[in-house]
């Protein structure tokens, strides 16, 4: 079963309908669940302190190899630490979470998602597929191996080009919101569901 | 590259689609759920539900269909008509709207743009803008295209941006539901 961490923010039915699984915020049934969703939107800070009761059995759960998807600010969460707020992350993986610079902010709109390594969220998924985003920071990791997918943010005669998503052995994290990403990001829950 | 966006959008009345050509003659035209789901199936980008019900004892009915979007639709959506005030928003988002449009409301008071950027977000607030010429410039309407306001639309649009609006919903009203297709002089 899923767990799909709810952190009292946004509304998670469509997430649920394409995943199956329960909406949680309890620890004991994140525990028991054989895969977690972390989605998130708001401040980096603010959602870690909601989250900061659950952070153990989350980590326990990537620990034990429990497939784990961080959606947008839920990805971000995996890093060390974020420009746009104090504290600390879940420091799952190396790396901090920086704020776009000189582009018009926030990213937000369908763009682009190049796979910079296989990864088995993109399978059957064509590369330069459009997603949706909306966030205004990115992350940045340490080890560039973790990066699974690339996009090409250009505005105001600037381009940033950055991490769209993050894979290592049991865990994945995305950028955009494949729950409004209508049949690519079905298609990536899909592939999350049957890993 | 950012994708340009095509957007659909959906006139509702006590949670019923409904169509009307230059802002009258409204019809049922189904359901909106059905309605949204076909769209999605056809590539559509974003959804936008105005609500044209307008009267307030009756947002619930809107709310229970924010709801059951938010469930069914896997498409940003965006919804307003006669929003007033930032809780009504508040209660929107929370429904599971990405991002909510205010009108008259914003016309009428300006500052409300600002107070609910920063509410929900820039991100998460467009700024509907029904506008029809009137010999010498682009004017804007409120109230559901019933009240002309005497405000240059142009200027109008530049204003919101400052005071905080994402993003900008644009209706000609000589134009809208004629499928004459796009008002080019006024965008």
């Amino acid at each position: 079963m899923i767990a799909i961490v709810d952190l009292g923010i946004g509304n998670l039915a469509n997430v649920r309908k394409a995943l199956g699984g329960i909406i949680t915020s309890d620890s004991y049934e994140i525990e028991r669940a054989d895969k977690i969703v972390l989605p998130g939107v708001g401040n980096f800070g603010a959602v870690m302190k909601r989250l900061e009761p659950l952070k153990e059995t989350i980590l326990d759960a990537i620990n034990e190899g429990k497939p784990f998807l961080g959606i947008c600010l839920g990805m971000q969460l995996l890093f060390e630490w974020s420009e746009e707020s104090e504290g600390k992350g879940l420091e799952v993986f190396k790396g901090n979470v920086v704020k776009f610079r000189g582009v018009r902010v926030p990213h937000i709109g369908w763009n682009q998602v190049f796979p910079a390594k296989e990864c088995p969220l993109f399978e059957g998924i064509k590369s330069g597929s459009y997603f949706y985003f909306v966030h205004s920071y990115y992350v940045n990791p340490q080890d560039k191996e973790v990066i699974a997918a690339i996009t090409d943010y250009e505005s105001k005669g600037k381009e940033v080009v950055f991490p769209s998503a993050v894979y290592k052995d049991n865990i994945f994290g995305v950028q955009f919101h494949p729950e409004k990403s209508s049949k690519n990001g079905l298609k990536l829950l899909e592939n999350f569901r049957r890993l | 590259m950012l994708a340009k966006r095509i957007i659909a959008a959906l006139d509702i009345k006590e949670g019923r689609v409904v169509k009307g050509i230059k802002f009258q003659n409204i019809r049922d035209a189904g359901d909106p759920i059905e309605l949204a789901k076909r769209y999605e199936e056809e590539g559509i980008d974003e959804i936008v539900f105005l609500d044209i019900t307008a009267s307030y004892e009756k947002r619930q009915i809107l709310l229970d269909l924010v709801k059951r979007i938010a469930e069914e639709i896997y498409v940003p959506f965006t919804v307003g008509g006669g929003i007033k005030s930032i809780e009504e928003i508040r209660e929107i988002i929370k429904s599971g709207a990405d991002k909510v449009f205010l009108n008259t409301a914003a016309v009428d008071n300006p500052v409300l743009v600002s107070e609910v950027a920063k509410v929900v977000g820039s991100a998460n607030l467009v700024i509907a803008i029904d506008a029809k010429w009137n010999g010498k410039f682009w004017e804007v309407y409120t109230h559901g295209g019933r009240k002309a306001r005497g405000i240059n639309a142009v200027e109008w649009a530049k204003e919101v941006e400052c005071l905080g609006a994402g993003e900008i919903l644009l209706t000609s009203m000589g134009t809208d539901g004629t499928q004459e297709g796009f008002d080019i002089p006024l965008t």
